[in-house]
């Protein structure tokens, strides 16, 4: 069954008039007969048949005038079974025309414009336009390309701005009121997290002080530049503040963070410090800090349980041959993780030498790209600062963090503590609490690790061999 | 340092060229004897004589023609259109043969000649003689094509295209033969410099919208932003192309990277013309630093009228211009 659509028979024809019909209906028709006269905007053509069969039925008596493409009659086989399809089938208008076509989270400037249609094409009178694509959310966001830079290098969600340009388009300055009122929400966890944002440093898990909430809430202020008045002060971030901010936000949003907690007796340890330190001083080399001894020991018990040694990212863990422990040091408006390469492999004099220089340089802001990027494993301490115990923020993409507390004097009890006259003694107890990745590993593997750890520094010569 | 005309910057640079360098010879109707339609080639004729200043018959493509077989053959020709609108007359010997022969004959012949010529509207010579054509020109490679807007810029581009061995068009305007400007001397302190083709120039720093122009238009852009600044407080960059072809791509990136908005002034029709170029290499080279799209403003697209309000209405103005900054700055924080 074939259908005779009015044909676009000039560039300017949008409709065609039938002038008169040479064929009746039951008339045999051969492929080039000549079907029907077509009056045109110019002309008055003949218009021959494509097809061969019978002419079942006129749709479009002579004296009308319809629009191109619409159906004026049926060539079958004789059965009169095909009846004429009802208003034209869509055929499919290609996506791609008509769709205002839009980079991501890009302006739309004007409707698309219709292509016109090639002239094997015949356009149909109700033309469904494809959807134009939603953003996340389901809204397009407008925003200018600067806009959307300063966006990211803050790490602001487009979608939590205001924006205050033509059509509500968000301008470069509306991002940076933002930035600046605090009003935007950070970046929706992306499922890769890169190891280091551009140009800013990878700034290790902070310690946050012992079950502190979470980063501040936005607050809903109106968006403007920093104010200060009577009762606060605003204050703009640091490039370093906000990248920790982001890092710290991304780190709580995507990573699942389990804690676990141990306390470790630290006698021997301390006193293997001091015969250490006064060797070391004898030949005129920096001496060691506990945290020192840790970074070994942390570096020493992930090479007995290398589930620990990993990245996670891009849903895949990726266990590391090396270790390169990084450890945080406070700096004046945030943190930096330095690291100590093959922590593993290094004498404890290697060590304390090594980690004097990189907190000096870190201090200074001095460190390269490869003396904070690349850590396999990091290391807090707030022992100094007379914390017992605090929980890390795993400092993405590794999957474990150590929490070092202060070290201090605690009576126990040795023995049999079921029994009558309890013996008791003093020990230098530590605390430390493991944050892991429960995306990449278990609770069972994080204990496992402890036990280690504590094994080493509880027989601390296990250090030096 | 002398203020002089832009024209008066021309007919010096003329005659120091043909002074310096005996090849250098004028081509062009009323250019002797009438001395130039527009008085650019005035005292010439007298001067060096009827085989250095040669006047033509009404017939562009012929001594086109001319001038670029004598170009082929080492002399250096600068000929006159009397406006840019009869060049249409010359175009097959400009563009297949002007622009093309240095390639095609594998480097065996250059073609050393300037094509001197003024375009632009507003003196009601209506829809024929009123064209801006160099987008025409600026398409062709093979072909440079310049455009001063002061008389400093005019001398040293003029010297520049005169001593270059590509033909060169040299865009004029009637509106700026009378425009003064300072030119030192040649032969005083800094009196010979050459601007080099290619380069564009910050006529003014700005810090809120970057304005692109050339020729008078570059002149009125200028205007604009002075006038903007001290009215309205908004700081505007405006960049002089000198240039169309070679284009000084990296002076308009780096000022709308800096500015983060532009607006293009130009006279000849926006569709097609010299700003879609301009504004297709920023959003290319400058996309992420836009904070608002590029705007042009050109003449109306209608064969300029010459009743006078109408041709007022008609082309690109000041105006324009400022209506185009406040659109483009719409939303932004002061």
């Amino acid at each position: 069954m074939a259908e005779v659509t009015m044909p676009r028979l000039s560039d300017t024809m949008t409709e065609g008039h039938i002038a008169e019909w040479l064929k009746k209906e039951g008339d045999k028709v051969e492929k080039g007969d000549i079907l029907l006269e077509i009056e045109t905007d110019k002309a008055t053509m003949s218009q021959e048949s494509y097809d061969a069969g019978i002419l079942e039925k006129i749709v479009v008596p002579a004296g009308q005038t319809v629009p191109i493409g619409t159906v004026i009659a049926i060539i079958g086989n004789g059965k009169g079974q095909s009846a004429p399809a009802a208003a034209p089938a869509a055929q499919p208008a290609p996506v791609a025309s008509g769709t205002p076509k839009a980079g991501p989270e890009g302006t739309i400037t004007g409707g698309g414009a219709a292509q016109p249609p090639t002239a094997t094409q015949t356009t149909q009178p109700a033309q469904t336009p494809a959807p134009a694509e939603p953003a996340a959310n389901g809204e397009r966001v407008k925003s200018s390309p600067m806009a959307r830079k300063k966006a990211e290098e803050y790490g602001l969600n487009l979608a939590s701005i205001k924006g205050t340009g033509p059509g509500g388009r968000i301008l470069a300055d509306d991002v940076e009121a933002a930035k600046a009122g605090g009003t935007a929400t950070a970046v929706p966890a992306p499922t890769q997290a890169p190891a280091s944002p551009t140009a800013a440093p990878a700034y290790g898990g902070a310690a946050v002080t012992s079950e502190a909430p979470a980063p501040q809430p936005a607050p809903s202020a109106p968006s403007a530049p920093a104010v200060s008045t009577a009762d606060y002060e605003e204050k703009e971030l640091s490039r370093t503040r906000a990248v920790v901010a982001r890092r710290m936000a991304e780190a709580k949003q995507q990573v699942p963070h389990i804690y676990l907690t141990s306390e470790i007796d630290m006698t021997e340890a301390l006193k293997m410090r001091q015969t250490i330190n006064a060797a070391l001083e004898k030949e005129g080399s920096p001496k060691a800090s506990v945290n020192d001894l840790v970074i070994k020991a942390v570096a020493k018990a992930l090479k007995k349980v290398p589930a620990l040694n990993a990245t996670f990212a891009d849903n895949k863990i990726r266990l590391y041959k090396r270790v390169h422990v990084a450890f945080a040091v406070a700096l004046e408006d945030g943190l930096i993780t330095p690291i100590v390469k093959d922590a593993d492999q290094k004498t404890i004099g290697q060590i304390a030498a090594e980690t004097k220089v990189l907190v000096d340089k870190a201090r200074r802001g001095k460190l390269a790209l490869d003396e904070f990027q690349g850590g396999t494993f990091s290391i807090s301490n707030m022992g100094m600062y007379d914390i017992d115990n605090f929980s890390a923020v795993i400092n993405q993409p590794q999957v474990g963090i150590l929490a070092v507390g202060s070290t201090v004097p605690k009576v126990v009890v040795k023995g049999n503590a079921d029994s009558e006259n309890p013996e008791f003694g003093v020990i230098q107890a530590m605390k430390v609490t493991i944050s892991v990745d429960h995306r990449a590993t278990d609770g069972a593997v994080g204990a496992q690790y402890l036990q280690e750890l504590k094994k080493i520094l509880q027989n601390p010569l296990l250090l030096l061999v | 340092m002398p203020v002089i005309t832009f024209r008066q910057a021309l007919t010096d640079t003329l005659r120091e060229e043909m002074k310096r360098d005996e090849d250098v010879y004028l081509m062009g109707e009323e250019i002797g004897i009438f001395e130039g339609s527009y008085k650019v080639t005035a005292g010439l004729l007298k001067e060096f004589g009827a085989k250095r200043v040669v006047d033509t018959p009404i017939a562009e493509e012929g001594f086109v023609g001319v001038a670029v077989g004598s170009a082929m053959l080492g002399l250096r020709p600068v000929v006159e259109i009397m406006t840019i609108n009869f060049i249409i007359l010359a175009m097959d010997t400009i563009v297949n043969h002007a622009a093309k022969i240095h390639y095609m004959f594998g480097g065996q012949s250059a073609v050393p000649m300037v094509i001197r010529t003024p375009g632009g509207g507003g003196q009601q010579l209506a829809a024929t003689h009123s064209q801006n054509l160099e987008p025409w020109f600026a398409h062709v490679p093979g072909l440079k094509v310049v455009a001063p807007s002061t008389p400093y810029d005019a001398k040293g581009l003029l010297r520049a295209s005169i001593r270059d061995n590509d033909p060169v068009l040299f865009l004029e305007n009637l509106a700026l033969y009378n425009v003064k400007g300072e030119v030192p001397e040649a032969g005083s302190e800094g009196g010979d410099y050459v601007i080099p083709i290619g380069k564009a120039e910050i006529k003014k720093e700005g810090t809120d919208v970057t304005i692109i122009s050339y020729s008078r238009m570059a002149a009125i852009s200028l205007d604009v932003a002075k006038r903007l600044e001290e009215e309205e407080g908004i700081s505007c960059e405006v960049v002089d192309l000198r240039s169309l072809r070679p284009l000084d791509r990296e002076t308009i990136i780096n000022s709308v990277k800096k500015t983060n908005r532009a607006v293009i002034l130009e006279e000849d029709w926006r569709s097609y013309g010299i700003g879609a170029e301009l504004a297709a290499t920023i959003q290319e080279d400058a996309f992420d630093y836009l904070d608002a799209p590029v705007l042009r403003v050109g003449s109306l697209e209608v064969p300029l009228p010459y009743s006078k309000p109408l041709e007022v209405a008609a082309l690109a103005s000041a105006d324009h211009l400022i209506e185009a900054i406040h659109k483009v700055l719409e939303g932004k924080r002061r």
